[in-house]
């Protein structure tokens, strides 16, 4: 359970006409209050009941180093909020000074009070953890954060509703329900149970099967191509990479780990965009692990991985890529600050899959730019990618293992029940895990077993 | 490493049931000095519930036993009186042997070959507690009721249903393991002071009948195979007279008497507490739970061959026994039945299984093992694998030997205490094939291709029955290959045989080599299964693999975490306390994460 209160700022880093301060968990109002005051005078004094309103906008103003400036504040209460805890916006000009002292201002005594700085990605990892979202929704909020045009913005929105996901997850009860038909004949003794059909599991295949291609006919591919997902350790030199490969000030680059707070994607050259994933923190927390495994869901869409790495000491990040993306490179930053190219320990190597192309760049001395810029260009600029990637290649496993089910059928059923069991198994973390457990109370509920 | 202390044996087992046989003559027949410390050695086998074993998925199990050199199969064919092969309409996967055995007999045989190991020390007596060592991290030994001691470096508890039991029958309650037996409560207690948690299960037995008050006249019967099939890879040829079950059913009537009276069951009352298998209900539960059927299969087993004893399987019941006879006697050839054991339930302690490694280790106390019900399963043949694999380990521990695992791949047996291992059972355990998701690969006719020369590196299986698997294995391989090579209508006669409608017996028929190859039944099950499998299990192979490289990648002992870079401090305390044996346990501890399992494999490489 999650129990201390996070912070951060919620909108891009920079000048802005507005600067949103996100504050999310259980002393969120506690917190906002000791800067925040209404304006309405007659409430001032009962503030906290004030704001506890599910969805209140309350107008007023922050105080900040002794000046009023004003500000909105915008409540939601605990489960109703993004991440399901009460959540609390701070909306003010967006002044990065003023930002950094009101942050301040809300961390002070930090510990006492419960509360703290945001790890990266840790809102959506809150939201994904108290059931707010699933993964599948959670791509889809990226999405909606980084929609180019109104197709995608709407492709975005209706995986955010969970429209989707609620079909997918109806078609993977009923795989479920014919498996389980399918199990009793297998684990009991037809003694027990009196024989189970086969029609029973077998019949409902071939219309569950039809009804997933009709999912996947509907799955939005409304994803720009020559997506490049950058990975590397906190302070790698990700963001002032991109920076440097922009020619824009877009990221905000500090030299302590851990700056960047969220995804951020960033056109590099035409059509390419390069997407900078928060740093691999040395020792995320628990909560964060939610982030990590959306970002992982991520690189499954992306066309091109850059594996970020600090020449002066080349750590290899921890994050476990699951499956090797098409196009994929070694860049490494800071060349400025050593002599000779870095060699990677053993162990280092062991994890990386063999690179096709490695950098040696310097951010600040502009070695190396043009070279990987070309190379983006090339290679990740012509490739189209499909949004619904994940779920797309889940759905399309699981129709085809149900038709090869109904084949199997013909041969013996514990073969059918190998080919649904896989096509279970390719929707896991789509929506929900299979286990034989499961299975099981499907049957338990249906059938008087045991002698 | 165990510490050098005084050693009276080398394991001590604590019971002596189904586990307890099976983990002290393993430990045995890999040349350690075991005890086993028994409350009754009258009741060494003893089987507690009905006089069967095998059936679907537990089947495999006693074949993975026997294929390890186990003695519950060969106790069986000795014991049986009917020999059943299940699910023959199905493929050979999900094909599972089952047996009525002799009550008495099985016990009596079972004892004698135990007494007979010379190697295995049967001595009777109440252990009252755990000795530790003087640190407190390991089992020294165990002091008995008299309060002398015996030290070993490896204890094995299979206690069963003896473990905190206590037994009900309508509103009476009363301490006990077993009908007419102690129950042994200070283990229990012994078990918490060391910090090890408990759970709570129950389980429930029918009342046992008079066979000359039943009417059998009109019931249906249920005959064994003929040929029977032995369960053990050992047993040659079954020469015996098979008895038949009868089938009978539960009416409107039975259910009316029951549900009138199910408040009385203290499975309503509240007073049993412990969670009950849903796979093996009482018949005050289904006929609460499942109103709208209106009558149950209730199946009669004869006890043995000289027993007036009938087993009436599907009617367990913790009711008052006057409710028990009065419903009986509602059932069609039960209408002057005597009871001559009325039914209960009974409800005893198991250790929370997450305590437990995949050697059976409980990771907190070394040397310290655990088997079968005390394990949160159900079942003779759970409790005799796990009997098996902990006597195995724990008579590796005390010569400081490595531990070994069995993989999900390999066994149901590695199925079985993983699954244990991973989560703690909600109900008592039983196997079922939907568990092991390689059930293709996992068949009781091939159990001895799969274990049987792991059992003779272990030191579990005698040269002659390795030789007989090794024999059987190349006449598989070489059947395979022909089938392969041979070619009639451009087709290979493997590629006829995936055909359903093709049988190993058309092949013999086209191809004189084939026929003249002379395989057994079981040889030619194999290549069957083998050829019409082939297609599904090679695209499992490869998960196969990447799940045998897992739990093949070990973790020494003395493991250093902390040496581990960027392992974060939560994975990092989580793996200390568990101290998982292979990086596939480790990857499957809670909080452990993808990253950190990758961590630990470049620091396990290197």
């Amino acid at each position: 359970m999650i129990g201390d209160t996070i912070v951060a700022l919620a909108t891009p880093s920079g000048p802005g006409a507005r600067a949103v301060l996100r504050l999310s968990g259980p002393q969120a109002f506690a917190a906002a209050v000791r800067c925040f005051a209404s304006n309405s005078p007659h409430d001032s004094p009962e503030l906290p009941g004030e704001l506890a309103h599910a969805r209140a906008q309350v107008e007023g103003h922050v105080h900040v180093v002794g000046r009023r400036v004003p500000a909105m504040a915008l409540t939601m209460i605990a489960p109703r909020s993004f991440t399901g805890e009460d959540v609390v916006e701070l909306h003010v000009p967006g002044s990065p000074v003023l930002v950094r002292l009101l942050q301040d201002e809300l961390l002070r005594d930090g510990e006492a009070h419960g509360i703290r700085e945001a790890l990266p990605g840790e809102f959506t990892a809150r939201a994904c953890e108290n059931g707010r979202l699933n993964l599948a929704q959670a791509e889809g909020l990226l999405m909606l954060l980084h929609a180019q045009d109104q197709q995608q913005a709407l492709g975005a929105v209706q995986w955010l509703q969970g429209g989707l996901t609620k079909a997918v997850q109806g078609a993977r009860i009923e795989l479920q329900d014919a498996l389980a038909l399918l199990e009793v004949g297998l684990d009991f003794d037809d003694g027990d149970t009196g024989a189970v059909p086969e029609e029973l599991w077998l019949t409902p295949l071939q219309p569950l099967a039809e009804r997933m291609d009709a999912l996947l006919q509907s799955l939005p591919t409304a994803a720009p191509g020559g997506e490049v997902l950058l990975v590397g350790r906190a302070n790698a030199g990700k963001s002032s990479l991109v920076n440097a490969l922009s020619g824009q000030q877009t990221l905000l680059v500090a030299d302590h780990a851990g700056t960047t707070r969220d995804l951020l994607r960033v056109e590099v050259a035409p059509s390419v965009y390069l997407w900078d994933a928060p740093g691999d923190l040395a020792s995320p927390t628990a909560a964060d692990d939610a982030a990590l495994a959306l970002r992982e869901r991520l690189s499954g869409r992306a066309a091109g991985l850059l594996v970020v790495l600090d020449a002066s000491d080349p750590h290899v990040p921890q994050m476990a890529l699951s499956s090797p993306l098409p196009w994929f490179g070694i860049v490494f930053t800071k060349c400025d600050l050593v002599e000779s190219a870095p060699a990677l320990t053993e162990a280092a190597l062991a994890r990386l899959p063999a690179a096709d192309r490695i950098f040696v760049t310097s951010s600040t001395a502009g070695t190396g730019l043009s070279r990987l810029k070309d190379c983006l260009r090339r290679s990740a600029g012509s490739s189209t990618v499909d949004a619904g990637g994940p779920l797309r290649t889940a759905l399309q496993t699981a129709a085809d293992a149900v038709r090869r089910a109904i084949d199997a059928a013909a041969l013996a059923p514990e073969l059918a029940a190998a080919e649904l069991q896989a096509g279970l198994r390719a929707m896991d973390g789509i929506a929900g895990e299979h286990s034989p457990e499961q299975l099981l109370d499907r049957i338990y509920g249906r059938f008087c077993l045991g002698k | 490493m165990p510490t050098r202390v005084t050693r009276d044996f080398d394991v001590i087992i604590v019971g002596g049931g189904h586990a307890g046989v099976e983990a002290a003559t393993a430990a045995a027949r890999t040349g350690a000095r075991a005890a086993m410390i028994v409350l009754d050695p009258a009741a060494i086998g003893r089987m507690s519930c009905n006089p069967a074993i095998g059936g679907l998925a537990k089947g495999q199990l006693v074949r993975e036993v026997d294929a390890l050199g186990g003695e519950m199969g060969v106790v069986t064919d000795q014991t049986g009186i009917q020999f059943r092969m299940l699910n023959t309409s199905k493929g050979p996967a999900v094909r599972s042997p089952r047996a009525q055995c002799d009550r008495e007999g099985y016990n009596r045989v079972m004892a004698k070959r135990v007494l007979g190991y010379k190697n295995v020390t049967v001595l009777a007596g109440e252990v009252c507690d755990l000795v530790a060592s003087s640190n407190g991290k390991s089992v020294a030994g165990v002091e008995l009721q008299d309060g002398s001691k015996l030290y070993a470096p490896a204890v094995v508890l299979t206690t069963g249903t003896f473990l905190g039991g206590k037994l009900f029958a309508g509103s009476n309650q009363k301490e006990g393991g077993r009908h007419g037996e102690a129950a042994a409560s200070r283990i229990s207690t012994a078990l918490q002071k060391l910090g090890i948690q408990l759970g709570r299960h129950k389980t429930g037995t029918p009342p046992r009948l008079r066979m000359s008050t039943i009417d059998f006249t009109g019931l249906d019967t249920q005959l064994g195979d003929d040929p029977p099939v032995p369960f053990s890879f050992r047993t040659e040829k079954l020469e015996i007279d098979q008895m038949p079950c009868w089938v009978t059913h539960t009416n409107a009537k039975t259910h009316d008497i029951i549900r009138a009276h199910a408040h009385e069951s203290p499975m309503f009352t509240g007073a049993i507490t412990g969670a009950g298998a849903r796979y093996c209900p009482s018949v005050e539960d289904k006929v609460v739970r499942f109103a709208d059927r209106g009558s149950h299969s209730v199946f009669l087993e004869p006890e043995g061959r000289d027993s007036d004893e009938i087993y009436p399987n599907g009617v367990s019941t913790s009711l008052p026994p006057n409710v028990q006879m009065e419903f009986l006697r509602t059932i069609p050839g039960l209408e002057n039945v005597e009871l001559l054991v009325p039914g209960y339930a009974v409800e005893y302690d198991y250790i929370l299984t997450k305590q437990i490694r995949g050697d059976l280790h409980v990771a907190t106390l070394r040397g310290l093992f655990a088997a079968g019900q005390i394990n949160g399963t159900s079942g003779y043949e759970e409790a005799a694998g796990q009997g098996l694999v902990a006597g195995l380990n724990a008579a590796r521990y005390s010569r400081g030997e490595d531990p070994v695992v069995i993989d999900r791949a390999t066994g149901y047996l590695g199925v079985m205490i993983d699954d244990l291992c991973r989560v703690n059972p909600t109900e008592p355990y039983r196997m079922f094939t939907s568990r092991a998701e390689f059930r293709l690969l996992l068949r009781s006719d091939n159990a001895d291709r799969r274990l049987t020369q792991l059992g003779r590196e272990w030191g579990l299986v005698s040269d002659a029955q390795a030789d007989v698997a090794a024999q059987k294995e190349a006449n598989i391989r070489a059947a395979l290959r022909w089938l392969s090579m041979t070619r009639r209508d451009q087709k290979t006669l493997a590629e006829l045989l995936r055909r359903p409608e093709v049988s190993v017996a058309d092949i013999a028929s086209w191809d004189e080599t084939f026929a003249n190859m002379n395989l057994s039944p079981a040889e030619l099950a194999e290549v069957e299964a083998e050829v019409k499998y082939e297609g599904y299990i090679k695209r499992q192979a490869m998960e196969v693999d990447r799940l045998k490289r897992m739990e093949q990648r070990r973790i020494p002992d003395q493991f250093d975490y902390e040496q581990v870079p960027g392992l974060s401090s939560e994975s990092r305390a989580r793996l200390i306390e568990r101290r998982p044996l292979t990086l596939g346990e480790a990857s499957r501890v809670a909080g452990v994460r993808p990253a950190d399992v990758q961590l630990l494999l470049v620091v396990l490489i290197r």
